[in-house]
């Protein structure tokens, strides 16, 4: 048991961010001054939550006393921690992104708060406050997607919204029910123990449905994904895809696994789901990279291009797949469920990071070519620099290569316990995401436009937007290769043992909140 | 607006208070407060960025006492950025800068 002033920790990492994006800016009213203060506030979030995280491996889980509807414990310190890095990479880049240093200040607001809210959803156990916060993000997360200023960018920011909307809805309905149901709002296997199967299997699919909007599954995700993640400005992308859908499948593997349904069906439809956004996500980004968005289609502007973030958006709708497909094989399976959950973990860090760095890099070409068409795409050649690189670490891994984290997510789908029919789909699209990395990057390196584009100004270039993608490229390999080493019994052993051990203890606290508390 | 976007955080804040405070009553009133407040604003926004006031540049001639009407319907023709209220940047509609690249589609 904690005391209060312990349990005040567990909501200090988003009030810390939330104080970041309203001191910043008061500050600072402009430029470096409120780009370093908003990123001091992040550092600062990631230290505690670091330490926390240290404490929560030592077998403590903080929680709100009276109520216990937030709770700290590995899993949820785990997706924090992700989210903060990626958020306070975002941060940085942000400084040098915008051309007009007016509007930082409301951009590092809402870009805060935007990341709290993200956090809050994380660590909650109290369904009423995931769906609070889950509103709370919608409406941060629509208003940084008008930051690039584009018409289309206003048509994309509708879409988030209206089916936002339509999602939380069908989770207001599931809470309703759930209310009926239990006569609580919290997630505990014991408020579920007794109530007919049949009752769980319907509030199981509402709450699938309702957040599969949100996760950007196959339909829906179509609807506003793509258009969202390529219209927002660059680090809201990132955001957007490497963590916000990613904690929203988090959310869903956490409510469903407090839930846990007995029903093979409801846990062959979701697997059905995500297998089809699997292939559908891939074969599209591939299509946008070859053909472009008169074929891909999901487009918000008249004008067809081939748009290298609308490669990524399709690729996040083929990765969230995965998510969902791994939620369906715990209920299909539940004695291996623990495996499964694990896998959500060990992806949401693979897909976090490499896509995340992915619209990094895209975003730096854009700035560096000032185009986001890989049709008038002039090969940039050396200009790309280490970046080309980068990219190239960034597909790798979603490509499920070797050396790479995604080698992990490979592992997963490739061991015993699951289906070639699945360990075919996973491949396929990764053959896929394969051709589409080395077909964008031939694009951008050494590609030749379809009509004739001459440079007014010079090309510009900022070092700021280099950075992330270098960061998160060192971690997907260095990681990679304890996985690659450790998994083969090459090398480093005792690491990807420890590392295998500590993510089926956290994999266990997604729906049993005190598993390994002291 | 302001007034709005005010309500729209004391509902958020209320939210999470009462889900901590473990009211339903007063959680349901906050959800209502925070849900009026945000679709007041959306609306707000969105309309006049999807449904702008065109503004007939003719009628802006003077019976000849003045010059040739010098704004185009195009001139006027130009809501902000809803929420935002900034410009909208033309440079990018088609995904290219212009100020810093002249493209010819051949």
């Amino acid at each position: 048991m904690t005391t209060a002033a312990e349990s005040v920790l567990t909501v200090a990492v988003p009030i810390l961010i939330v104080l970041g994006g309203i001191i910043s800016p008061l500050a600072f009213r402009k430029g470096k001054g409120l780009a370093a203060s908003a990123s001091l506030f992040f550092l600062v979030a990631l230290a505690l939550n670091s330490w926390l995280l240290m404490g929560v491996q030592e077998g403590a889980a903080l929680y709100y006393p009276n109520t216990q509807g937030i709770i700290f414990n590995a899993a949820s310190a785990f997706i924090v921690e992700v989210t903060l890095v990626l958020g306070f990479l975002g941060s940085i880049y942000s400084y040098r992104y915008f051309e007009d240093e007016k509007i930082l200040a409301p951009f590092y607001a809402l870009y805060s708060f935007f990341i709290a809210t993200l956090v809050l959803m994380a660590v909650s156990f109290n369904i009423l406050i995931i769906y609070v916060a889950f509103e709370a993000s919608t409406i941060a997360g629509g208003v940084l997607i008008l930051f690039t200023k584009r018409r289309s960018a206003t048509k994309a920011a509708v879409r988030f919204f209206v089916l936002s909307v339509i999602g939380a809805v069908t989770i207001l309905v599931g809470i309703l029910y759930q209310n009926s149901l239990t006569g609580t709002f919290m997630l505990d296997q014991s408020a579920f123990s007794g109530i007919a199967n049949s009752d769980l299997v319907l509030l199981s699919a509402l709450y699938a449905i309702g957040f599969s909007i949100k996760v950007g599954i196959f339909p829906f995700g179509l609807l506003w994904l793509p258009a969202a993640h390529s219209e927002a400005p660059t680090p809201v992308s990132a955001i957007l895809s490497g963590v916000m859908v990613q904690i929203a499948a988090f959310a869903a593997s956490r409510i469903i696994g407090v839930i846990s349904p007995v029903s093979y069906e409801l846990g062959l439809s979701l697997v059905a789901l995500g297998a089809l956004s699997v292939i559908v996500g891939a074969v599209l980004a591939a299509v946008e990279a070859t053909y472009g968005s008169k074929y891909s289609r999901f487009h918000v502007s008249p004008v067809n291009i081939r748009g290298i973030k609308r490669i990524w958006a399709f690729s996040t709708s083929s990765e969230v797949g995965v998510f969902y497909m791994l939620i369906g094989l715990a209920l299909m399976a539940p004695a291996l469920s623990p495996l499964f959950f694990a896998g959500i973990l060990l992806h949401f860090l693979n897909h976090g990071l490499a896509k995340a760095l992915l619209f990094f890099d895209s975003g730096f070409v854009i700035e560096t070519s000032r185009t986001a068409d890989l049709s008038l795409l002039k090969g940039l050649g050396s200009k790309v620099g280490v970046n080309g690189l980068t990219y190239l670490i960034g597909g790798f891994s979603l490509s499920l290569i070797p050396g790479t984290l995604g080698y992990n997510t490979f592992l997963e789908f490739t061991r015993g316990h699951i289906g070639m029919e699945i360990t075919a789909v996973i491949i396929t699209a990764a053959l896929f995401i394969f051709f589409t990395t080395l077909y964008s990057l031939r694009s951008i390196v050494a590609g030749r436009p379809r009509a004739k584009v001459e440079y007014i100004d010079k090309v510009h270039s900022r070092a700021t937007l280099r950075i992330p993608g270098v960061v998160l490229a060192i971690c997907i390999v260095a990681l990679g290769i304890i996985v690659l080493l450790g998994a083969n019994g090459i090398a480093l052993e005792g690491y990807y043992h420890q590392f295998e051990e500590w993510f089926s203890v956290a994999a266990r606290t997604i729906s049993e909140p005190w598993v390994g508390v002291a | 607006m302001l007034i709005a976007l005010a309500f729209m955080i004391i509902g958020i804040a209320g939210c999470i208070a009462a889900s901590i405070a473990f009211n339903f009553i007063l959680l349901l009133a906050f959800v209502e407060i925070t849900s009026v407040s945000m679709f007041f604003i959306l609306l707000l926004s969105f309309i006049p960025a999807y449904f702008p006031d065109r503004i007939k540049a003719g009628s802006l001639f003077y019976c000849g006492l003045a010059k040739e009407p010098y704004v185009s319907d195009s001139s006027v023709y130009r809501p902000n950025v809803p929420l935002l209220n900034v410009p909208y940047d033309t440079n990018w509609d088609e995904y290219y800068d212009k100020s810093t690249m002249k493209v010819e589609k051949t």
